[in-house]
């Protein structure tokens, strides 16, 4: 077992932010120390193109990974996942606040149409959070590693070689004073990488409805020769434009990089957690928000907004299907009760189901 | 006329109190020497629920287009944009509530107002307010609803 080590894989923070740098080094000084692990650092995991070096580096990877990057989990593994680099997500015990740090977890039960060709070896991301210590990501690497060596022991299959650059450490991919015995890979940092913005797909939500693909005018999605739904031309894709994910009926489209944490990525019942209460105070509703922003990026590249060609079919929305469910039976809802009572219970119950979201 | 409305939120009461005006986007508004002073009505604040974040991204002595954003708010149950309820110049913040929101629980009609508008536009009654709320209510629930699935 001695020979097989886990590979840890630190994808940079994008900028300079020092207090991410120094969470990034600290990491990386500790497990270079342990013989058990196999750490390297890339860049930016969204940032890097498919054929960048530390992404060939990640392909390149065949057992177990562990991946810590600036991402909510979901979105680290879908980006990793157009880029080939397949497996199943393993489940992660770091928690953050309230948010469970892991991609999926097992029990979830995907209704898309999922991941193409998955591999039987366990991916886990973790998300990096500057305000969460070093010693809690030592502890849960420590963790998986042993949950690792028992699974694979005692013949797992063995990682490809990598171009490995023994105890030398870029001091522009990590700074800050590092003590070490082991070896650190450092792959693509001579390779730079720009900024990048596009959506990501969540397979295990998306059920190739293709609505984005209608939706989007830049030609920004395509179909593979499967006939799914893929993101063909990323970098088409108006920055700062996330109008397809509020298009999507499943909610299956990221933007790794929005501020907004449902649309980035967070886990579900984080993102579930807050209704967003802006239309009734007054804003456009998600296909009124997702038409504006399209046509102020169709604005910006000269070409004409098409608001007011109704290109998106609204997808049927079920509301009557649940509250049947919530008032058990179909009788009461077609008797056309006192409009003013029924509702209003329902509302509570609502507003009581949100306090149960609460951990 | 009584001093006030009820609206029923189920087991929640939203009080609706006459004596001052209420825009469409669920905001009271009460005169104040030439501006309207605005605030969140007892129905917002019941789907907010505790706030603990607001931040206003205008600044006081804006002119604002009826709908035109003007802030973020943040509570334990919700996240929202805040949008001017008319066309006007909003003349000033209320800064007590930078420091604690939470006073938009405590006294939502009173020291918990938000902002001050100049605004020559007309609003509605309480009881044109409670008409309304009526004929939204199940469009709000389905609103919720909708996102909690
Ligand atoms: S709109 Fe969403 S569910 Fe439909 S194909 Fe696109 S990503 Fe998939
Ligand atoms: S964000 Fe806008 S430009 Fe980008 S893929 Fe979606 S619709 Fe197309």
């Amino acid at each position: 077992m001695a020979s097989q080590k886990l590979t840890v894989v630190i994808s940079q923070c994008r900028g300079k932010h020092p207090a991410r740098r120094q969470l990034e080094a600290d990491l990386v000084a500790a497990w270079m120390a342990d013989p058990r692990l196999e750490v390297s650092l890339i860049p930016h995991l969204y940032d890097m193109t498919s054929d960048h070096s530390g992404m060939m580096f990640l392909r390149s990877v065949r057992n177990d990974l562990v991946i810590l990057a600036w991402l909510y989990p979901r979105a680290t593994r879908w980006i990793l996942d157009r880029n080939g680099v397949k497996g199943t997500a393993g489940r992660t015990e770091l928690v953050v606040g309230e948010e469970p740090m892991e991609a999926l977890s097992d029990e979830e039960s995907p209704h898309g149409i999922g991941a193409l060709d998955p591999i039987d070896r366990r991916i886990y991301c973790l998300r990096l959070d500057e305000t969460v210590g070093a010693e809690r990501y030592l502890d849960e690497v420590a963790r998986i590693a042993q949950e690792v060596a028992l699974r694979t022991s005692p013949s797992g299959p063995s990682s490809l070689p990598i171009a490995e650059r023994s105890g030398a450490v870029d001091r522009n991919a990590v700074n800050g004073p590092i003590e070490c015995v082991g070896s650190v890979s450092v792959s693509g940092e001579d390779q730079p990488v720009r900024l990048r913005w596009y959506p990501v797909i969540d397979y295990d939500r998306c059920t190739n409805c293709m609505e984005c693909i209608d939706f989007c005018l830049f030609g920004v999605y395509g179909i593979d020769q499967h006939g799914r739904i893929i993101v063909e031309l990323p970098d088409n894709c108006k920055r700062g434009c996330p109008a397809c994910s509020r298009v999507c009926p499943e909610n299956a489209i990221l933007f790794p990089a929005h501020k907004t944490p449902a649309i980035a990525g967070a886990a579900g019942e984080l993102a579930g957690l807050r209704i967003d209460l802006s239309e009734l105070f007054g804003g456009a509703t998600a296909l009124q928000r997702a038409v504006q922003e399209r046509d102020a990026a169709l604005r910006q590249t000269g070409r004409p907004p098409v608001a007011d060609r109704p290109t998106v079919p609204r997808r049927p929305t079920v509301p009557d299907a649940r509250s049947l469910d919530a008032n058990s039976g179909g009788a009461r809802a077609q008797e056309e009760p006192s409009r003013d009572s029924e509702p209003q219970d329902e509302l509570d119950e609502l507003i009581d189901s949100l306090d149960g979201l609460e951990l | 006329m009584p001093d006030e409305l009820v609206f029923p939120m189920g087991q929640y009461q939203a009080r609706i109190p006459s004596d001052r005006w209420f825009s469409d986007n669920h905001l009271w508004l009460k005169r104040i020497d030439d501006a309207y002073r605005v605030g969140f009505t007892a129905y917002s604040v019941r789907l907010l629920q505790d706030v603990y974040f607001l931040e206003w991204t205008v600044e006081a002595g804006s002119p604002v287009e009826r709908r035109q954003e003007i802030g973020e708010i943040e509570s334990s149950k919700a996240l929202s944009t805040l949008y001017a309820p008319a066309a006007g110049r909003i003349v000033r913040f209320n800064d007590e509530l930078l420091e604690d929101p939470s006073l938009i629980n405590a006294d939502n009609y009173g020291r918990g107002w938000l902002f001050e508008l100049r605004t020559e536009e007309s609003f509605l009654t309480a009881l044109e307010y409670v008409e309304l709320l009526k004929s939204i209510w199940p469009e709000t629930q389905r609103l919720i609803k909708g996102q909690l699935t």
